[in-house]
């Protein structure tokens, strides 16, 4: 075996650019899988840890409904068998006013007085020498003050007595720094951007006054388990609270990002894949090249396995280089893409921190380890055929028989391949995770490269006179060579093609959200201006607003009419949905949503009377339908609502519960709203609109206000759509990339192929620019034909994804939209690359002296 | 017609300069078939490849019908080869995807769309040296000896002034060797063709009109 690592080693080091360009393309493989899988971990655990953080010794969690907990329940709870101790705590992340956009603080109300057991005596903790506050007294008597991480101040330069303001639903509020916490306990949360308030002066700070986020339980003794007396403890409460683990929160959450992860996950698949085309097709090529070695390494008695050990270790070498680049990278494409990913996130779906991401140990190795994986199992086929050579033939340098692929073989395969594919995309999901879609694709993948050396054998001819007709003689070599060895071409063809459809598909499927969007917002979303604090993320970043100031502005000249919006993330049958409350009747005069179920007018009827409408996605993904009820924790327990409609709606992927906003007021005893649309007198002049907007900043200056457009909704939203696609064009850039570096390998490994056949040409009188344009010219085939494998490839990979994969996963159903523009992108851009692949080897294949070509063997 | 002036070559790939032809000078007249002898690395290929504009020489100079090669760049020297010199290969060297008519054909084509009287020569060419029926076929159909008369005709084709031939039988068998070169010489000889043919054979030399010698990059006996 050292022998052989020998043989491999000094091969590897002696085609310096070859090796490179492979490790280089697993490099950047594994450098995707790698940053995503950071980006996963660091959001799974930044929620981990602030839940684990704040909940620290808590054994369970108290919660009710969406607008929290009574105060009158906490002596309930306190009371209950088995509580040893009980503390409540207000838990909220607050928009900072006057700093860069979307910079937030979690705020953490804690009864620091009655507390001791969960969070320790932060203001005077008796374990550190120095107590964190001077005062605690002062601290106490104040609304103003907190207590804020050290890594919280430091970031944005804030001393002990410096303030800050946040946007509350109160309006914006100073608050002052009275002690810093070191970065342990709570302070360690949510990267650090964390403060901490007295829990009675947060209620007044924040407009909570009566109510609570939690109550932490401890409970007594070890004895059963946690799920047995929690069992005893929901009976012993009653119906209105929630009883549940803390760690149960960060699992809905966790399943709230499985769309979102999803698709990271299959994107990176598919960039190992294309990696893994590399690897195969650099291998395969080894093995062409060194048939001499092979035969004299089996002359001399090496066995058929120790051939095969040969190649697949030698692929596993390059996968550990590769592997141990591309983690490293990883890490710095996922500090790159974290500002991104948290922001898609945040708007989406919960208001994440994604702070420094961390090179993790665990996740760096996981990823290296999958590049020698997968470089070593790509090198398997190749290295059968390695073991295949016979001695005789290999030592006498019979020059490589012509490939024979069975397109017979190759058809069947491809055949079953497409049909497997057909077969698995509609299959249900698995534990959430659209499993049948998601190896649908992968499948379909399969299929076309199975058939991709068909497709360059009938498609040669075609290819050589056109080529011919525009580059000469060249030309017309260029495409036969193409056909010559159709199984290693057509590798280099399917990974290009590969990258092709990914971004046809990801192109098209955005082009599909976005007509969605567009017409949605057409219909649904009419009103003339929308007011809202900090943020036109309804529901996520935003800050609640008191409702009186949609009576204000109803009030103002030029108004015609306002709809006060309340939309807050609830639990919904254990999973998270936007509860959406408005005034139906305002809201049905001026839009024209459409309904799949049910229709305006029993929605102006009955949800007045405490009916509700739920969204076609979550009426798909709960299976409910017109007639069916839910079940909604209220203040008063938990309560049936009859569904009347069912509507289209692409807020959240999470799904809608639409009710009346005087129903939900009463039911939930809530009175903020998060927004106010506002429908303007028609025929309303510019300057009026511009005096309009100013006035309503002017008459509530402390509340951070938004007043947007309807066009700048509109405009947010597509923004929205293309930041969260952004991450996905980052890998096809990459998948383009690593592509790129196979057509550039077949090139090269071609080029020196047919040496001896570029000597004769020059010999007979072939100029240099003619040698040059003959590997141009074959590079840019390569990637028309990646186009004839990648824009079907695409479009159905587009069709599984839209029907399927995002159906199950979201319950949208958004229309399947060609996007020419992608696909015309798609294919000059194969093409352009694959020629500027081809410029090397070409350069290369022009500096050949003839005398050394014809010498070479 | 050819004039090889004082020409050395040293290559120095290796560590150590190697000096292939140190100072050879020979002139080659219209019509003549030559062939060059001598010993393995006595540097018979070199002086081939320096006459076929294949190489260029580290002094001295090469001409053919007076034009210096020294004046040329490497378009015109490549635009020399496919005009004016026919080449023939110990390893047949023919493109494995053209046909052998195409391959016939090759320098013409490299030239543009060949003329109908030069497709019609190949076609000739191709008859004379007996595969009429073969047009059509690949060389990977062809055997040993067939390619190679393909490849004759190959060098024929453009009517070029002089054909260099490095080893032509080297890999055939013997009886198959003594028919190519009877042909090589017939057609030669047909179009007042200058030959130059490096090769180990004494058999093959005595076709020649004319044996240049050659012993560790000197010409030892020029005919």
């Amino acid at each position: 075996m050292r022998l052989l690592l020998a043989i491999s080693l000094r091969r590897l080091l002696a085609q310096p650019l070859r090796t490179s360009l492979v490790a280089a393309g697993i490099a950047l493989g594994v450098a995707i899988l790698c940053s995503f899988n950071l980006l996963r971990s660091e959001i799974d655990e930044s929620f981990r840890k602030g839940i684990d953080a704040i909940a620290g010794k808590a054994d369970l969690e108290i919660s009710a409904g969406p607008t929290g907990v009574a105060e009158e329940a906490l002596e309930r709870v306190r009371r209950a068998p088995g509580v040893a101790h009980a503390t409540p705590v207000l838990d909220t992340v607050a928009n900072l006013v006057g700093g860069p956009a979307g910079d937030s603080v979690r705020v953490v109300g804690i009864d620091l007085l009655g507390d001791d057991y969960f969070f320790g005596d932060l203001l005077g903790d008796r374990s550190h020498d120095e107590a964190p506050v001077e005062d605690p007294l002062a601290f106490l008597n104040s609304t103003e003050s907190v207590l804020v991480a050290e890594a919280f101040a430091r970031k944005r330069g804030l001393g002990v007595g410096a303030s800050f303001q946040v946007a509350t639903p109160a309006g914006v509020r100073p608050l002052r720094v009275r002690g810093l916490l070191p970065m342990e306990g709570v302070a360690d949360a949510y990267g650090g951007d964390v403060a901490v308030m007295d829990l009675y002066a947060m209620q007044i700070a924040f407009g909570r006054e009566g109510r609570f986020d939690r109550v932490q339980v401890a409970l007594e003794g070890e004895g059963a388990s946690v799920d047995l007396r929690a069992a005893a403890l929901r009976r012993a409460l009653g119906g209105d609270l929630r009883v549940e683990r803390p760690a149960s929160r960060g699992e809905r959450v966790a399943r709230m990002l499985l769309g979102f992860r999803t698709a990271l996950s299959f994107a990176s698949g598919l960039a190992l894949i294309v990696a893994m085309f590399l690897v195969y097709n650099a291998v395969s090529i080894a093995v062409a090249e060194r048939r001499g070695e092979i035969g004299l390494l089996r002359a001399l008695g090496g066995t058929l396995a120790q051939v095969r050990r040969l190649f697949v270790a030698e692929a596993a070498l390059l996968g550990a280089v590769g592997g141990a680049a591309g983690a490293g990278l990883g890490v710095l494409l996922a500090r790159l893409l974290a500002g991104n990913v948290g922001e898609s996130v945040s708007s989406l779906y919960v208001r994440v921190q994604v702070g420094t991401i961390e090179a993790r140990p665990g996740v760096l190795a996981s990823s290296a380890a999958f590049g020698v994986v997968s470089s070593a199992l790509a090198a398997i086929l190749p290295a059968r055929a390695a073991a295949r050579v016979a001695p005789a033939e290999a030592v006498r340098r019979s020059p490589p028989r012509p490939e024979t692929v069975r397109d017979g073989r190759l058809a069947v395969a491809g055949g079953c391949a497409f049909a497997a594919s057909a077969a698995l995309a509609p299959l249900p999901m698995v534990r959430d995770v659209p499993v049948g879609g998601l190896l649908s694709s992968l499948v379909l993948v399969l299929g076309f490269s199975l058939c991709a050396p068909i497709v360059l054998r009938l498609s040669a001819p075609a290819l050589a006179r056109v080529a011919e007709r525009i580059a000469g003689l060249p030309g017309r070599l260029a495409a036969q060579n193409l056909a010559r060895l159709p199984g290693r071409t057509a590798v280099t063809v399917s990974a290009l093609g590969v990258a092709a459809a990914l971004v046809i598909s990801v192109g098209s499927f955005v082009v599909s959200i976005k007509t969605a969007v567009h017409q949605w917002i057409e219909n649904s979303v009419r009103a003339d201006l929308i007011v809202t604090a900090s943020s036109p993320w309804l529901g996520t970043t935003n800050t609640p607003i008191p409702s009186a100031i949609a009576d204000d502005v109803r009030r103002m000249p030029g108004v015609a009419a306002v709809d006060p919006l309340r939309s807050l993330h609830a639990d919904v049958s254990g999973q998270r949905a936007v509860l959406f409350a408005h005034d139906v009747v305002t809201y049905e005069r001026y839009g024209d949503p459409v309904y799949t179920a049910g229709d305006a007018e029993t929605v102006v009827r009955e949800l007045p009377r405490g009916a509700i409408a739920v969204s076609s996605n979550l009426a798909a993904r709960r299976k409910l339908g017109v007639g069916d009820t839910l079940t909604l924790d209220t203040p008063a327990g938990a309560r049936d609502f009859r569904i009347v409609a069912i509507f289209v709606d692409y807020t959240s992927d999470a799904g809608m519960v639409r009710f009346d906003i005087g129903v939900y007021r009463q039911v939930f005893g809530d009175s903020l709203i998060d927004a106010v649309d506002v429908y303007l007198v028609p025929g309303l002049p510019a300057g009026k609109v511009r005096a309009l907007r100013d006035q309503i900043l002017r008459r509530h200056p402390g509340h951070d206000l938004r007043v947007y457009t309807n066009r700048d909704l509109r405009e947010i939203s597509f923004g929205i759509v293309d930041q969260t696609f952004r991450v996905l064009g980052s890998l096809q850039l990459v998948a383009l990339i690593v592509a790129i570096l196979g057509v550039l390998n077949t090139l090269v490994a071609a080029v020196i192929d047919r040496t001896r056949e570029i000597g004769m040409l020059r010999a007979v009188g072939a100029t240099r620019r003619q040698v040059r344009v003959a590997v141009i010219t074959e590079a840019t085939l390569i990637g028309i034909g990646s186009s004839l494998i990648g824009v079907p490839a695409g479009l159905i990979l587009h069709f599984i994804f839209t029907r399927y994969v995002n159906y199950q996963t979201s319950g949208f159903m958004f229309p399947y939209t060609i996007a020419w523009p992608a696909i015309a992108q798609a294919t000059i851009g194969v093409g352009v690359v694959a020629a500027l692949a081809g410029i090397y080897p070409a350069r290369r294949a022009a500096r050949l002296q003839p005398t050394a070509a014809l010498r070479a063997e | 017609m050819i004039r090889v002036e004082r020409v050395r070559k040293i290559y120095r790939e290796g560590k150590v300069p190697v000096e292939a032809l140190r100072g050879v000078s020979v002139e080659i007249a219209r019509g003549q078939f030559v062939s060059i002898m001598g010993p393995s690395g006595s540097g018979k290929s070199t002086l081939l490849n320096l006459i076929g504009a294949l190489d260029r020489p580290s002094e001295g100079d090469v001409s053919l019908e007076s034009r210096a090669y020294s004046s040329l760049d490497d378009d015109q020297l490549s635009l020399l080869r496919r005009r004016r010199i026919g080449f023939v290969f110990q390893f047949f060297n023919l493109m494995p995807t053209l046909t052998a008519l195409e391959n016939v054909l090759l320098p013409a084509l490299l030239d543009g769309r060949p003329s109908r009287e030069t497709e019609e020569r190949a076609v000739k060419l191709l008859e004379h040296v007996g595969l009429a029926g073969r047009a059509s076929h690949r060389p990977a159909e062809l055997s040993g000896g067939e390619m190679q008369r393909v490849a004759i005709a190959r060098a024929l084709v453009t009517r070029p002034p002089v054909v260099l031939a490095d080893e032509p039988t080297g890999n055939l068998d013997r009886q198959t060797g003594r028919e190519v070169l009877a042909l090589l010489r017939l057609e030669a000889r047909e179009s007042g063709t200058t030959v130059v043919m490096v090769t180990h054979d004494p058999e093959a030399a005595a076709v020649a009109d004319r044996t240049i010698t050659l012993r560790d990059g000197k010409i030892v006996e020029a005919g």
